[in-house]
């Protein structure tokens, strides 16, 4: 998998360096990595390039979220269940079976992603965006990508109606495809069920009230306070990255809450990256068993997701996921540092590139792109930005066979 | 007739906090409080003496008044109460959580009394900060305020460095089984084992090391050209692995290579375990070299030091010698959660906010690990981060081969799954208090820097953050509700989270429970 995913960046960057339009490899490269990743920090100005190759830079971040959503059906299935990396079926009869019923489903996930892709580039039509604009944006807001074409993004268009499509589309995009299936099915009730887009929800809401009265002065007051603060939240939560206003310039308190979403990310089984919210759940289930254990030491105390416990190794899983995570960004964070910029923009683009989001604060705050950093500071954050697509794990994998390979021959 | 009920509920609840004990303030738990705050007292006297003595300033009534204060509260407690000997869970974190209160509470008098510190809120600051052996400061002019009631700042990082409780169980031979979990509720660290069959004899052994090593300390300062007061004064907050000094320029005040050794020297000795300690000086010092978290500890700080004295020098922020000597120093303040600076007029770069940006943020990752288990140091402790990284690859070993059967080990000792289980939460706990604390921090006015090193600096007992709030700066950045929160963030850090979290937590079970049993009659 990690070669399919390493293969499928270089094929990217091919593309752009045929085009003609992009003249560096190294940025050719970066802008294929934050498309297929779903990041929104590219090094190109969307305004310089020619509509075709806008639409397959918006193209990449498509195939991008739909290799997350397989990604998350095939390795990480967390429709229902919570099993994470599904190697557990070794036997080839075994085998063959999972891939028969997954096949069916990956189809079936496909159908309702394009579905819901055709559907936002509608809205965005009837709402007054031009063709190119409304295909771009479409795939760039179902997939949680967030690439623009235009530098200032979402402001260029200065419509509210537009703003609201986006921001609903993204909360939308944010939870699982599970979600949009139930929701097509009109069995709404089931999602009350589910705690983690109960969270989700909760998360959404709370951040957007808490924007909205902390931004008050910043953004003009009233309904395009709301409508803002709904749409960075859902924009920073969905890791989709689309930008609306410069909020380095905002009080601290929305800028650290802003980054906290960025990193809790989405629904697990959506395009989006970040920690997922189910793991949040987890994590704080984690913490209340330990505090009701300490108070009394005999007790048994499961950790429940929509109800039903969690296997202990799922847990374990989880907990190594949150070190590995944590450990990835702090060596992220280390990286871009040595390599000339200051902690606050390492801080925020280090995380916000590993959640694959990509806004961030320091020189990276409003409308920027990645050229701002030095270029080997760039290196690190496309290694945190394919950390964050591929969930670490695989990656960690891979390279702890390599090294494994490697002393075997050594010994040899 | 559920409307009437719904009314009742919150009067309910009321009387339940009021009648039956909720938190948890048993004659015990009192006892055990008295007996800490008895133990105050000749520091407070101690202090009085030096202020007496010195001819700058007179605050020998504020600090006079203070140690009357303590005894008297202290004697009155321990008279009017008994100690049971049996000691549930609930009881034993109580216990250390009062007593931590209460000796934060009575130490922040003489600060209060003495004018010098402004507000109560502020007094208690210091105190907490001291008591907890962080060692962030709210005086912008440290020199000013006079030698008594400096030195009782010194005093109180010294007692807070191996802890009330531990001290208390020194002289509480009949406390039993009990006394084992007091000494581990309050001990920093996963596991802390004991020294001796008898509980209190371990606790006295733990202050004997911790007594030897601050009077080894005092002696080579003194040897090394220090006064007899900066020499204990900097004695006692070395060997707490604290970081208060008398002087804003904190070591660098010297300004002298020898002292820094002696200190680096001290504080690296402090943070290692003080089990190991007495394994080496009792059997043979092979000990050190056999154990894995000894190895872990000198590695990282050394490595750190190393590679950020080398991005110092690369960057041109000082030449080699003094990038590897203000590195060196660094990492072993941070790394050990002590938080001495030793920048000067002539080595401006021993502050690390003047460092490279690389070299800052490789602090971070130092800070919040902290210092060995069962040592005088902060922080999540390097057993956990050893236990977290073998337990990640026994994962991703899983994750490869799903069949095998992995063991975490610990030296030749396979650890359970609840033990892993139970370290795995406490670093939950730990990324969630320090995620929420960033989050308040940043409401009350810090930026993200700031708020999230003075989070992490907090709960490791570092004392000196990254941003506005560096080692040449002071904790008044902060605004003062942020200040209350930061007290908060040092408690429960020193105290590794449960005894404070649980107090609050036992005290909402069972108003809960006394509501709840009320509604049913």
């Amino acid at each position: 998998m990690v070669i399919t995913a390493t293969s499928a960046i270089l094929l990217c960057a091919v593309v752009y360096l045929l085009s003609g339009e992009v003249h560096r490899v190294d940025d050719a490269l970066f802008e294929a990595t934050a498309g297929l990743t779903t990041t929104s920090l590219g090094v190109l100005n969307p305004e310089e390039l020619s509509s075709w190759l806008l639409i397959w830079r918006a193209t990449t971040q498509w195939i991008g979220g739909a290799g997350t959503l397989l990604f998350a059906l095939l390795v990480v299935p967390t429709f229902g269940g919570h099993r994470r990396l599904s190697q557990t079926a070794k036997g080839r009869g075994q085998r063959a079976m999972l891939f028969g019923q997954q096949s069916r489903m990956a189809t079936r996930v496909i159908l309702i992603y394009t579905g819901f892709t055709g559907a936002v580039m509608m809205a965005y039509g009837l709402a007054g965006m031009g063709i190119t604009d409304a295909v771009t944006f479409g795939l760039t807001t179902s997939s949680t990508g967030g690439f623009a074409n235009y530098q200032d993004s979402f402001t260029h268009f200065d419509s509210a109606t537009i703003e609201w499509i986006a921001a609903s589309a993204m909360c939308l995009a944010g939870t699982s495809l599970a979600t949009l299936m139930w929701l097509i099915r009109g069995q709404v009730q089931i999602l009350w069920r589910s705690s983690e887009i109960k969270l989700y929800g909760l998360l959404v809401l709370v951040s957007t009230m808490l924007l909205t009265i902390w931004t008050w002065q910043d953004t003009g007051g009233g309904l395009q306070t709301l409508r803002r603060a709904f749409f960075i939240a859902t924009s920073s939560l969905s890791t989709t990255g689309f930008r609306v206003a410069d909020w380095s310039g905002w009080d601290f308190a929305p800028q650290v809450l802003l980054l906290m979403l960025i990193g809790v990310g989405a629904m697990a089984g959506s395009a989006g990256g970040g920690f997922k919210v189910v793991r949040v759940i987890e994590i704080l289930g984690i913490v209340r068993r330990e505090l009701v254990v300490q108070l009394h030491p005999q007790a048994v105390v499961p950790v429940k997701v929509s109800g039903a416990s969690v296997a202990e190794d799922s847990l374990t899983r989880v907990q190594n996921f949150q070190i590995l995570w944590v450990l990835a960004a702090a060596v992220g964070v280390f990286g871009v540092t040595a390599f000339g910029e200051d902690l606050l923009t390492a801080v925020s683009g280090a995380l916000s590139a590993l959640a694959t989001a990509g806004p961030g604060l320091g020189e990276l705050a409003g409308f920027a792109d990645a050229t701002v950093l030095a270029a080997p500071a760039r290196a690190v954050l496309m290694v945190l930005m394919f950390l964050g697509w591929l969930a670490i794990y695989p990656v960690v994998v891979v390279l702890g066979w390599g090294i494994g390979e490697l002393q075997r021959l050594r010994l040899r | 007739m559920i409307k009437r009920r719904a009314l009742q509920a919150p009067a309910l609840a009321l009387r339940g906090l009021l009648a039956e004990r909720p938190w948890l303030v048993t004659s015990s738990v009192s006892f055990v409080v008295g007996l800490g705050l008895l133990f105050l007292a000749p520091g407070m006297i101690v202090a009085t003496l030096v202020e007496w003595g010195s001819s700058t300033s007179h605050n020998e009534t504020a600090l006079g008044m203070g140690a009357a204060a303590t005894l008297l509260a202290g004697a009155g407690l321990v008279v009017f109460t008994r100690l049971e000997p049996d000691m549930s869970p609930a009881t034993v974190f109580a216990t250390v959580a009062w007593t931590w209160v209460g000796s934060s509470l009575f130490g922040a008098l003489p600060f209060w009394f003495s004018g010098e510190f402004g507000s109560f809120d502020n007094a208690l600051f210091e105190s907490v900060s001291g008591y907890t052996a962080t060692g962030s400061t709210i005086l912008s002019q440290i020199e000013g305020v006079g030698r008594g009631v400096l030195m009782w700042r010194q005093i109180i990082q010294w007692y807070g460095g191996m802890g009330m409780v531990v001290l208390a169980v020194t002289i509480l031979p009949f406390l039993g089984v009990g006394g084992l979990s007091l000494i581990s509720a309050e001990t920093p660290g996963p596991m802390s084992s004991r020294l001796a069959p008898q509980v209190s004899s371990t606790a006295r052994r733990l202050w004997a090391l911790y007594g030897g090593f601050t009077i080894a300390v005092a002696v080579a300062l003194k040897l090394a050209g220090l006064s007899l007061y900066d020499a204990t004064a900097h004695a006692f907050t070395t060997a707490s692995t604290g970081g208060f000094s008398p002087y804003n320029a904190s070591i660098g005040h010297f300004n002298n290579l020898a002292v820094e050794v002696i200190i680096i020297v001290g504080m690296l000795a402090c943070g290692i375990s003080f089990t190991l300690h007495w394994r080496a000086i009792t059997g043979s010092p092979r000990a050190y070299g056999e154990s894995s978290e000894f190895r872990f500890y000198l590695l990282a700080i050394l490595l750190t030091a190393l590679v950020a004295a080398s991005l110092n020098w690369l960057n041109d922020i000082s030449n080699f010698v003094t990038s590897l000597r203000n590195g060196l120093f660094n990492a072993v303040t941070l790394g050990t959660s002590t938080g001495f600076s030793n920048a000067s007029g002539s080595n401006t770069s021993g502050d690390f906010a003047v460092w490279t940006a690389g070299a800052q943020s490789l602090l971070l990752p130092l800070m919040v690990m902290g210092g060995m288990t069962g040592s005088t140091a902060g922080g999540l402790k390097v057993l956990r981060a050893q236990v977290m990284a073998k337990y990640m690859r026994v994962g991703l070993l899983r994750v490869k081969h799903p069949h095998v059967v992995a063991r975490v080990k610990l030296g030749s000792r396979a650890l359970s799954e609840s033990v892993l289980q139970r370290v795995a939460g406490l670093v939950a706990l730990y990324a969630f208090t320090a995620f929420a604390g960033t989050l308040v921090l940043s409401m009350l006015g810090q930026d993200l820097i700031t708020s999230s090193s003075g989070t992490i600096s907090a709960l490791g007992n570092m004392g000196p953050a990254l941003g506005e709030a560096g080692p040449t700066s002071n904790f008044l950045v902060f605004t003062r509700p942020s200040r209350v929160v930061l007290m908060l963030l040092m408690l429960i850090g020193r105290l590794e989270f449960f005894a404070i979290l649980l107090v609050v937590i036992a005290a909402y079970e069972r108003v809960r429970r006394t509501a709840r049993v009320k509604f049913r009659h």
